[in-house]
């Protein structure tokens, strides 16, 4: 099947004209009439000069042939030529003496698409006809590609022959040849323009066999808003070109560059493949995903039913997670909870994973049940923020519940250990009313402490600490609180003097309840603080032969510094870290060295516990401390510096700390992952690259998403 | 202000024979001009760009070789004429993926492109190439020239010369004014006025000579009080860019007074990187091509001879070889007593 298309660009409105010479019956009554028939013969040899004169000299009246769903189409039919200029023939007998077959046939096709109606030689191998050894040696160069080559040779032959004149065929398969190449590298640099105007003025570049060129136009149009002549292209291609690779590609490419809509035209010239299945099967199904997930965005439109329909067909075939997983979050996004529950069910059986379990936490949590929720997510809590900061989501709603449950000690454990490493002072709070209400306001009173460090401006905290600090008669903390945050806070200002108009504590005290406070006790026992604390303060001989009875609260200043010392680290063990401070300042006080020696390393690592590096170093440097415990508070206040310096995006400083730290300890994994953080975020891929490499390597997985990030921007920066 | 300008040489008139000997022009194709019509930029990792084309151009019709002029002709158009405005991109690097990596042009290099086909146009008799060549002088005068203390003068290419956050500008070359070029577009397109770009050029040459060198900075703009200072962001220096001033200069015929701060900054050994406001000499620029531009310099200030080492092509490099082609055929069609045996 012989098949040119033709593209006349005019006056904006750009007009595509087909000459499908094997539709000529189906086709002969469209519009030929009016344009005339647009024949091979009157493309022009040379590229015409650009677009301007085009645009200006060429308007067209806009036909609207609708030909196979593709509008604004002007099918012309080829008449026979009439007056055939004479068919060069040397190639095609240089190619057939040489054996050389390929060659042959493409020069057949080159020479047939030129000339319609032409038919080649019975005899190429014909002894009488005697080819121009220079013209064979152009037509080599050529074939070759190397058209300067050819410009160079036709010079050299008229120098030396002046009555030399190229014909019609070479000047214009040159002419043709050149703008291929100059088609190409426009698109290679988005010249657009440009692609169009060689398009436009060489219609014969655009065939099924230059497959590649009708791409590019169609990219061409796509990319300077021409959307509906980017679907006339590839529609031509689908409506006209066969090889089956070649239209899975084009559509491919028209998915990436047009919108949903325009593509339904396009999967319309869908065809059977052998086997029977649809040979877009796969693209439809790759669409649908799209549409799924773009659903999902902001302002993303409700997915399609048949899209939904098609994507749970094959979830369900496949036993495919990801798919589960789109159509679970598609579920939720139009709270149908309960299927997006079922989806994400079974997206854990398929796959049981952090993507899963975020997805099943998520919806129990829309379901209301943070319980089971936070159970789903507490195995994924660590794998990355995201699903780290739904599990704090899920503790935080399971620890306000109302009414109050009882919540298991091994799983007020991981909440308390999540919490404290996220420093996230919304969860903090809540454990502050979960202490509170189960009648531990000591507790309370630390947490709404630790949830004040962490978020200064965080009200509910505040008045949490005001209502626990007034349960343990701390009248000066009570007043202090009033005067600070008064103004900003109705609830704050008139707490314990108007008991009619002021708001109730939220969440309402729970009457006391003696088995949930063991519990809460025994969690809170069981709380891990900063690992590098942890081995400090067991480290403390005070702290095994500290007092165990802490637990009710006692104003610091009314102990003995050496009271004050055991209370201190007692507090400590309980994480209290803020009471403690009061304890170990006041046994800085004592007179024996030893007493200051161990209140100043106790006061720096609740300091350190704190989040406060600064002050740690501080106290640190209050007494002498012996070697080892200085070592042991150099490390904790490094890390504790890097931390918080990253915390707050200060990388630079976060990295001097690290490498402080490394005077006296080996970076330890996630240490490490945080330096190569720091260096990614300072725009140091190569370096972090380097660290998350290895880190990785160890089977640290916290390590791998950083590696691919280092990757991608290392990737990014070179293609810069 | 009075343009001075002596009545320019004919260069390379329909039937002139070429003065480029037949062995220079061998060794400087096989140096520097591929088969398929690419001129290298050997010092530059062999990267070409719409200069080294446009020399080309300009080099094979002055050395009458048409199928030189068709090869560089063809990769031209076909591999860096591909803006939508009808311009060249710059930069085309063989080692590059697409090759053309820079698509923004380069305002000499149109120039020379141009002028090479206008020149191709008169010499075979070639309406084509006289029509490409009016198409981009056109397309040059309709969006590379800018106002700049109100003179006309080339924007040096479409992006990043005249839109600076602080609004210094427009950053100028005055090595971009190929005057003989200038000359053959306002034959081509009487409607732009080549004329007045062609004395700001003369301009701000004029003007850098009241700077302590007199040389005016390869880069630069023009102050509030239209005085001469290198750009910003640029080097500070007069060097590769600006050598080729006083070629052109002499090539049209320019006034010889306006060559001397070049020739006074330049000596036997050659021409010098210099920073123009200090005079610092930065690093020699010594090949004999460049030489041969103070020996030429010298012929016309003073009437001496050139010496006999610099009177034929020594194909050093790229650049080099290109500029010292250029010189002798100035100096053999225009300056034969400068290239004759010196009296002993």
């Amino acid at each position: 099947m012989r098949i040119i298309v033709y593209f006349i660009l005019a006056t904006l409105g750009i007009i595509i004209g087909y000459s499908a010479y094997a539709q000529q019956t189906s086709q002969s009554h469209l519009g030929s009439a009016d344009v005339g028939p647009i024949l091979i013969a009157q493309a022009p040899s040379q590229p015409a000069p650009g677009v301007t004169t085009t645009l200006e000299t060429a308007p067209a009246s806009p036909i609207s042939a609708p030909v196979a769903g593709t509008p604004p189409v002007a099918t012309t039919v080829a008449a026979p030529a009439a007056a055939s200029p004479p068919v060069d023939e040397t190639a095609l007998r240089y190619f057939a003496r040489q054996g050389d077959t390929a060659r042959m046939q493409a020069e057949l096709e080159r020479l047939r698409s030129l000339h319609p109606g032409w038919e080649p030689p019975t005899n190429l191998l014909s002894d009488e006809y005697v080819p121009d050894a220079d013209i064979v040696r152009i037509w080599d160069l050529f074939t070759a590609g190397d058209y300067a080559g050819v410009r160079a040779a036709l010079a050299t032959k008229q120098a030396a022959d002046p009555n030399f004149v190229p014909s019609d065929d070479l000047l214009k398969s040159l002419a043709l040849g050149e703008s291929a190449l100059r088609l190409r590298n426009a698109s290679d640099a988005k010249q657009y323009e440009t692609v169009i105007s060689v398009a436009a003025n060489n219609p014969e570049l655009l065939t099924c066999e230059a497959i590649d060129n009708l791409w590019r136009l169609a990219e061409a149009f796509a990319n300077t808003g021409n959307n509906q002549r980017a679907i006339d292209a590839y529609a031509y291609v689908l409506g006209n070109c066969d090889d089956p690779a070649q239209r899975y590609a084009t559509v491919q490419k028209a998915i990436e560059l047009l919108d949903r809509a325009d593509l339904q035209p396009l999967l319309a010239l869908e065809r059977a493949g052998p086997d029977g299945i649809s040979e877009f099967a796969a693209l439809r199904l790759d669409l649908a995903r799209r549409a799924v997930a773009a659903s999902l965005e902001d302002d993303g439109e409700a997915p399609l039913p048949d899209d939904i329909a098609l994507l749970e067909q094959t979830a369900r075939d496949g036993d495919n997670a990801e798919d589960m997983r789109l159509l679970g979050w598609s579920e939720l996004a139009q709270k149908r909870n309960d299927a997006g529950r079922r989806w994400f069910e079974a997206a854990m059986e398929a796959d049981p994973s952090a993507e899963s379990a975020q997805g099943l936490g998520a919806a129990l949590l829309d379901l209301g049940d943070p319980q089971a929720a936070e159970a789903a997510i507490a195995d994924y809590a660590d794998d990355n923020d995201q699903i780290n900061g739904l599990y704090l989501d899920a503790s935080a709603a399971l620890l306000a519940l109302q009414p109050r449950i009882e919540v298991e000690s091994g799983v007020l454990g991981r909440i308390v250990s999540a919490v404290m490493a996220a420093r996230r002072a919304t969860a903090a709070q809540e454990l502050g009313w979960y202490a509170y209400d189960f009648q531990q306001p000591e507790t309370a009173v630390e947490w709404f402490t630790l949830a004040l460090r962490w978020q200064s401006d965080l009200e509910p905290a505040a008045y949490g600490l005001m209502v626990a600090s007034n349960a343990l008669g701390d009248a000066a903390t009570v007043e202090s609180i009033r005067t600070q945050w008064g103004p900003n806070s109705a609830r704050i200002a008139s707490f314990g003097r108007d008991s009619g108009s002021a708001a109730p504590p939220v969440p309402q005290p729970r009457p006391v309840h003696q088995a949930s406070s063991a519990s809460v006790v025994r969690a809170v026992h069981l709380s891990q603080p900063p690992t590098a604390t942890t081995q400090a303060t067991t480290g403390s001989s005070q702290s095994s032969s500290a007092s165990r009875s802490c637990t009710k609260f006692v104003p610091a200043g009314s102990l003995s510094s050496g009271a004050a010392l055991g209370h201190g680290w007692c507090l400590m063990q309980l994480n209290r870290p803020a009471q403690a401070v009061d304890h170990f300042n006041r046994a800085l006080q004592s007179g024996s060295e030893s007493t200051r020696s161990d209140a100043a390393y106790g006061l720096s690592l609740a300091y350190v516990r704190l989040g406060l590096a600064d002050n740690a170093a501080v106290a640190a440097a209050t007494a002498p401390i012996s070697d080892r415990q200085a070592v042991e508070l150099e490390i904790a206040i490094y890390s504790e510096k890097a931390i918080s310096a990253y915390d707050i995006g200060d990388y630079r400083r976060a990295l001097d700390a690290l490498d402080e730290r490394a005077r006296y300890a080996p970076e330890r994994n996630d240490l490490l992952t945080l330096r190569a953080w720091s260096y990614y975020h300072l725009k140091r891929y190569r370096e972090s690259q380097r660290i998350f490499e290895a880190v990785a390597a160890t089977g640290y997985g916290e390590a791998v998403g950083g590696l691919q990030a280092a990757n991608a921007a290392l990737l990014a920066s070179q293609s810069n | 202000m009075s343009l001075v300008l002596t009545i320019a040489a004919g260069v390379a008139g329909a039937n002139a024979a070429s003065v480029i000997l037949a062995d220079e022009w061998k060794s400087y194709l096989q140096g520097f001009v591929t088969e398929d019509g690419r001129v290298v930029d050997t010092a530059n990792n062999g990267i070409s760009h719409s200069e080294s084309q446009g020399y080309g151009l300009v080099l094979s019709v002055l050395a009458d070789d048409r199928a030189t002029f068709e090869r560089v002709w063809s990769f031209t158009k076909t591999e860096l004429m591909v803006r939508d405005d009808g311009l060249a991109g710059w930069r085309w690097d063989p080692a590059a993926s697409p090759n053309l990596t820079d698509a923004n042009n380069a305002t000499d290099g149109d120039i020379l492109i141009a002028y090479g086909l206008a020149l191709a146009g008169d010499a075979w008799s070639e309406t084509s190439f006289t029509d490409r060549a009016r198409e981009i002088a056109t397309t040059i005068g309709s969006s590379m020239l800018v106002e700049a203390h109100g003179m006309t003068a080339i924007l040096p290419g479409a992006a990043g010369f005249n839109d600076r956050a602080d609004g210094v500008g427009p950053v100028l070359n005055p090595s971009y004014w190929v005057f003989e070029a200038l000359t053959a577009f306002a034959k081509l397109d009487p409607s732009i006025d080549w004329n007045a770009v062609s004395e700001t050029g003369i301009e701000l040459v004029r003007r850098a000579r009241l700077s302590k060198t007199g040389l005016p900075p390869d880069w630069l703009v023009l102050n509030d009080d239209g005085t001469v200072r290198p750009a910003p962001d640029f080097p500070i220096e007069f060097g590769y860019n600006g050598i080729r001033i006083p070629l052109y200069m002499m090539r049209a015929g320019i006034n010889p007074v306006l060559l001397e701060p070049f020739r006074q900054n330049s000596d036997a050994e050659g021409l010098y990187k210099i920073d123009p406001l200090t005079g610092e000499r930065l690093e020699p620029i010594s090949e004999p091509g460049y030489r041969l531009i103070v020996a030429a310099m010298d012929c016309i200030s003073n009437g001496t001879v050139v010496p006999e080492e610099l009177r034929t092509l020594s194909p050093t490099s790229y650049y080099a070889a290109t500029l010292q082609l250029l010189t002798l055929d100035y100096l053999r069609r225009s300056q034969p007593s400068c290239m004759t045996q010196a009296a002993s």
